[in-house]
């Protein structure tokens, strides 16, 4: 294209190579792990694994306690792991994550386990289903009822599956659209809570089966703000994130310490069943 | 000048100028039937064979009279005919001359009014003062050029004045309602050659809000390969700011280009730039008169946030054949216009056309080619203004009118045999189509209505291509990386309004309008995921037919009344209020108030404004604000996405003195809600079905600033400085993590020097000096992380840094000459003078043969340029 001059504005050179990334996404009931990566730099090196993450020292402290449980490296699954019953994670308990330093003006980065969501009410109507190419297509509205509870959840991820783990797919997010965040790098759907302007979440769904669906099943899950910023991230990014025809994602991360970025958050997930009638 | 015409009628017989009969007691019978006073007194000093002496300007020589008198004294049918206009007879020897009866005796009020054009070619005058010699009165014209207004039962005074004309003083004895016709003649011999004393007469203050733009600064001022252009003249004012160079429209007061409503004659048009934004879609030749208003906006005006920018054309002339040419580095343009059906018309056509086309191919083939690359770009636009302007009756006038605008550009580029894969295409084009039909009438002596039917529609498509071979974990990979963007929108519109001029206290302008829009928004992106790019030809007909363009239609209904009321002398205040409904698809519908004052105290140095708006705007604008190749998408508002809100406050002061200085200062304060702009990383997927409005980014902002300027004429020269101090916020729930940022557009610190200097009657200098903030843009760190296995930037805030500052000089000069057959212009100058390397957009590129090496790049358009042009006007 048509252009004068190109000049080349210099990109920020202290942040340099081998800081670590970390991601580490801890769900009630489960081993806690954490992806522990090096970056790279803008000007050639790769982001690569760790040399010797045995040598690694990373822990996770509950609450006001001065100790941490460490992790150790799952060569297996290539991650940090903390087995459950070494740290079962408690709702309303404040969990660091230690060896990665501490956060601008902060100190270690840290999230609490979020209250679990109930569903008080589901409506299913407009039922429709007809078939196609030897599928059956299912589509139907939804209205997801959350209970009313003291403490508001401020953000939700909801995956909704057929009683055979099927994805319904939402082709249409029918209320408060601008405070439900469709994800593109994984399944379901996250919610901004506090842009709802009533306790419901309203949908349109839809499925294509080889078996006609009979129940709806939910996964509610009560996430950490990091949580929903990080997949918010990981979801707007482009395909090649090299190339310049995108306004740029900018990183959703809560750990920004002087030896590491990456995201530390937490998931407490409730899972229902519903018959389609 | 005082202009009398004695007129007198000697029909002197002998006999009766020996004195055997008084001249009064002369009987005669006569009729007349709506017949112009002047001719009955004529006729009846031919009749009784009396001499009738009197001044034409004492006389409202205009009225009309019907009498029927059968051997009646001529005495007794002079006093009918007169006592209404407050005159009468006195005898002199054997004349009779007719003199003013004593104006203490007669009370109650009449109404002067009528029309002001310009002498040489018949144009009605927007905006010229009509004031009262001791200034206890007055009135501007409409934009139909007529005014009115009431005074007291006796002779007064009175001004007209437009700036860049002669003024003209009249006395006018109005004991009854007075039709005034007045031709003004411009000033100079030279249209162009700006007038140094009329330049602080700009500064009278008519209104709060309205900023008339000099028509003759706009012609005169500094050019970009030899085009002068409004758009670029507008942004050398203070709060007002081109983005960057090739990024169209203009940002006002920290709002995007999309919140600025610009209308032609009163009919909006979307897309105001060529060339990118660097020339107005408006030949500045076809412009009679521009009004600006960024704060304090009249309710009349409804629909967008932040700005209007009312643009009136010539309507071509009325009195001859007349018209100008101009050949410049960039395009040919003319404009021809005069009379049709002799007294009942006139016509305009005014086009211009680029011919860069004819060379840009080549050069950019010779630069490719020095890079070891196969391309070449291409690029015109053109418009064409017409208009037909017919007087059904003196007090009715049909006028007709149509633009259309185009810009097409087109580009491709492959690497070199050798080379990896490395091809680009981009094709960008948009256009604007106006058609309108307006009728003009005053009703009676202080009303008049305008009707206005239109149709506009803009198009606009965005296709790009990029397919490379790219190094990935040391393999080469295939990628492609293409989207098409595209706007329509289709609008049809019917506006009544009435300018009431209700008495010298009052002038009201109230009225409705309606539009109908049907939006076709479209956009699709592709990268190698979806599709094998080898595998077939990916061109913007593929992309479309990935994506049905979704058709949105929806109604806007506006009723408004506005006030001007004048509470004392200097000091009057414009209370309006607007009413919006706008029915949006899936029986959305929306509705608004929108409650407008604007102050105004003008003293004979001092004047003070102060001004509230609230405003809203159905309709959005998607636009990537200069990040990467164009890619403006407008959408309406839906049952998903609201209007776009805003309130503007604004005060300022200003001081003139008698030695050609003035300074003043503004501070304005914006909030804008619910406004919209692009979504981070992965673009919007616009189309039939495809739940895109719940992903379009709604937020909120606010913008502050002040605004100062100094203006000083010196002997020849005139030095112009304004400084802008400009915050504009933004925080979007989906944006930045929630968090605030800096309007990318905004520019913190502007500062415009300019300098015109009439080097001799025929001949002047003008430079022009801008330095400003840069815009912000967001940086990344010089870190990497690995997503899908790809190496990502990361980028911690949006809009963390700013460009380096921005700063142009331009130079040029204007020489005139005066021929038998009409004036030429020939103008030479230096754009960019020094050659600074401002910045355009930045782009991170992947380098292809490094893996995972980025570079962010800053691209510059606009060197330093040579610009001529020569012009002829007839």
């Amino acid at each position: 294209m048509l252009a004068s001059c190109i000049d080349v504005l210099p990109i920020p050179s202290d942040i340099g190579e081998k800081k670590l990334f970390v991601v580490c996404e801890m769900q009630v009931g489960e081993h806690v792990k954490a992806d522990v990566t090096y970056t790279g730099t803008a000007n050639g090196v790769l982001p690569k694994d760790l040399e010797v993450p045995d040598t690694f020292n990373i822990s996770l402290a509950e609450g006001d306690k001065d100790f941490g449980v460490p992790f150790r490296f799952d060569s297996k699954e290539e991650m940090f792991l903390i087995e459950k019953d070494l740290i079962p994670l408690k709702q309303g308990v404040r969990y660091k994550f230690r060896g990665i330093g501490n956060n601008p003006n902060t100190s270690e980065p840290s999230v609490v386990i979020p209250e679990p969501v109930l569903i008080d009410t589901v409506i299913l109507s407009e039922i429709n289903t007809y078939s196609e190419n030897n599928k059956f297509v299912t589509s139907m509205k939804c209205i997801v009822k959350i209970s009313k509870n003291e403490n508001k959840p401020a953000y939700l991820f909801l995956v909704l599956k057929t009683e055979n783990n099927q994805i319904w797919t939402v082709t249409r997010f029918e209320k408060d659209q601008g405070g439900l965040k469709r994800l593109h790098h994984r399944e379901g759907f996250m919610v901004d809570y506090a842009r709802l302007t009533t306790d419901e979440i309203h949908l349109s769904l839809t499925l294509t089966s080889s078996s006609l669906p009979t129940r709806i099943k939910m996964d509610v899950s009560n996430v950490t703000s990091a949580f929903y910023q990080y997949n918010n991230y990981l979801s707007n990014i482009v395909s090649d994130p090299g190339q310049s025809a995108q306004i740029p994602a900018i990183a959703g991360f809560n750990i920004n310490t002087e030896k590491a970025f990456g995201s530390f958050s937490a998931i407490n997930t409730t899972q229902r069943s519903f018959e389609i009638k | 000048m005082r202009k009398i015409i004695l007129i007198v009628f000697l029909f002197c017989f002998t006999q009766f100028c020996q004195g055997q009969t008084r001249p009064d007691e002369v009987i005669v019978s006569y009729t007349a039937y709506n017949k112009p006073l002047k001719l009955v007194l004529k006729d009846l000093a031919k009749i009784s064979k009396v001499s009738l002496i009197y001044s034409e300007s004492r006389l409202p020589s205009d009225e009309i009279v019907s009498i029927n008198a059968k051997n009646e004294k001529l005495g007794s049918i002079l006093n009918v005919v007169l006592d209404d206009f407050g005159v009468s007879y006195k005898i002199v020897g054997n004349q009779l001359v007719i003199v003013r009866v004593e104006s203490k005796n007669i009370k109650g009020e009449s109404r002067i009014y009528g029309y002001i054009r310009d002498k040489v070619s018949g144009e009605f005058l927007i905006g010229a003062n009509i004031f009262l010699h001791d200034k206890s009165g007055g009135t501007i014209t409409n934009d139909n050029g007529f005014f009115s207004f009431p005074v007291k039962k006796q002779e007064h005074r009175i001004h007209f004045s437009y700036l860049g004309y002669r003024s003209e003083i009249r006395d006018i004895f109005a004991l009854k309602d007075t039709f005034v016709n007045i031709s003004l003649h411009p000033d100079g011999l030279l249209n162009e050659i700006v007038i140094m004393d009329d330049l602080l007469e700009e500064e009278h203050e008519q209104t709060a809000s309205q900023q008339n733009m000099h028509i003759d600064k706009i012609r005169s001022s500094n050019h970009l390969g030899g085009e002068a252009d409004l758009f670029r003249y507008m942004a050398t004012q203070p709060g007002v700011s081109a983005a960057a160079e090739g990024i169209g429209g203009l940002n006002v007061r920290g709002g995007s280009a999309d919140q600025n409503l610009v209308l032609l004659d009163g009919v909006p048009v979307y897309n105001i730039g060529h060339a990118m934004g660097i020339f107005s879609v408006f030949s500045a030749n076809a412009i009679k008169n521009v009004s600006f208003y960024k704060g304090g906006i009249p309710s009349r005006y409804a629909g967008r946030l932040s700005s209007v920018i009312d643009v009136h054309t010539k309507d071509g002339n009325i009195n001859k054949l007349s018209g100008d040419a101009t050949l410049s580095t960039i395009a040919f343009k003319g404009t021809l216009e005069g009379p049709v059906f002799k007294d009942k018309g006139s016509f305009l056509v005014s086009y211009r056309r680029t011919f860069i086309d004819v060379w840009i191919k080549e050069f950019t083939k010779f630069q490719n080619k020095g890079k070891d690359r196969i391309g070449s770009d291409n690029y015109f636009f053109s418009d064409m203004n017409t208009k037909l302007n017919f007087r059904l009756s003196s007090k009715t006038r049909l006028l007709l009118q149509t633009l259309h605008s185009n810009d097409d550009f087109s580009s491709f580029s492959m690497a070199g045999d050798g080379n990896l894969k490395d091809d680009s295409a981009n094709d960008l084009n948009w256009g604007n189509h106006l058609y309108s039909l307006r009728l003009h009438s005053q009703v009676g002596k202080a009303l008049f209505s305008k009707t206005t039917l239109y149709n506009t529609s803009y198009k606009f498509e965005s296709f790009r291509n990029k397919q490379f071979d790219a190094l990935s974990s040391g393999d080469t990979i295939s990628l492609l990386d293409a989207s098409l963007y595209e706007s329509e929108i289709n609008e049809y519109g019917m506006k009544q309004e009435f300018d009431w001029l209700i008495s010298s206290k009052h002038t009201i302008k109230a009225g409705f309008n309606y539009q109908n829009r049907t939006f076709r928004p479209r956009a699709t992106t592709l990268s190698e995921r979806d599709i094998d790019p080898n595998a077939q030809k990916i061109d913007a007909a593929l992309l479309k037919k990935l994506n049905e363009k979704p058709n949105i239609t929806g109604n806007e209904v506006n009723v408004f009344a506005e006030d001007l009321i004048v509470l004392g002398e200097g000091v009057n205040v414009n209370l309006g209020l607007n009413y919006s409904f706008m029915q949006a698809n899936n029986n959305k519908n929306y509705s608004a108030l929108q409650p407008r004052i604007a102050l105004l105290a003008d003293g004979d140095h001092l004047h003070f404004k102060l001004g509230a708006s609230r405003m809203v705007q159905y309709m959005h604008l998607l636009t990537n604000n200069g990040l990467g190749f164009p890619s403006d998408v407008w959408l309406p508002v839906s049952d998903i996405i609201a209007p776009q809100k805003s309130w503007i406050f604004n005060t300022s002061f200003g001081y003139r003195y008698n030695s050609g200085l003035r300074f003043g200062m503004e501070v304005y304060f914006k909030t804008m809600e619910e406004i919209s702009t692009n979504k981070e990383g992965i673009g919007l997927d616009i189309g039939q079905g495809t739940d895109w409005e719940s992903e379009v980014p709604v937020g909120d902002g606010y913008a502050y600033g002040l605004e100062s300027y100094v203006e000083k004429v010196l002997g020849k020269t005139l030095f112009s400085l304004n400084y802008t101090y400009s915050i504009s916020d933004r925080r979007f729930a989906d944006l930045n993590n929630g968090q605030k940022f800096p309007f990318g557009l905004n520019r913190d610190h502007s500062l415009k020097f300019s300098l015109t200097y009439r080097l001799s009657q025929f001949s002047e200098f003008l430079l022009n000096w801008s330095y400003m903030s840069g815009n912000y843009y967001s940086q990344p760190i010089n870190a990497t992380i690995e997503i899908n296995g790809k190496p990502v930037v990361i980028f911690p805030l949006k809009n963390n840094a700013t460009f380096p500052h921005f700063h142009r000089l331009d130079v040029g000069f204007s020489f005139y000459n005066v021929y038998k057959w009409g004036r030429a212009k020939f103008f030479l100058g230096l754009y960019n003078a020094y050659n600074r390397n401002n910045p355009f957009y930045t782009e991170l590129v992947r380098n292809k043969e490094t893996d995972g090496k980025f570079e962010f790049r800053q691209l510059s358009l606009l060197p330093v340029l040579p610009t001529l042009s020569y012009s002829i006007s007839f």
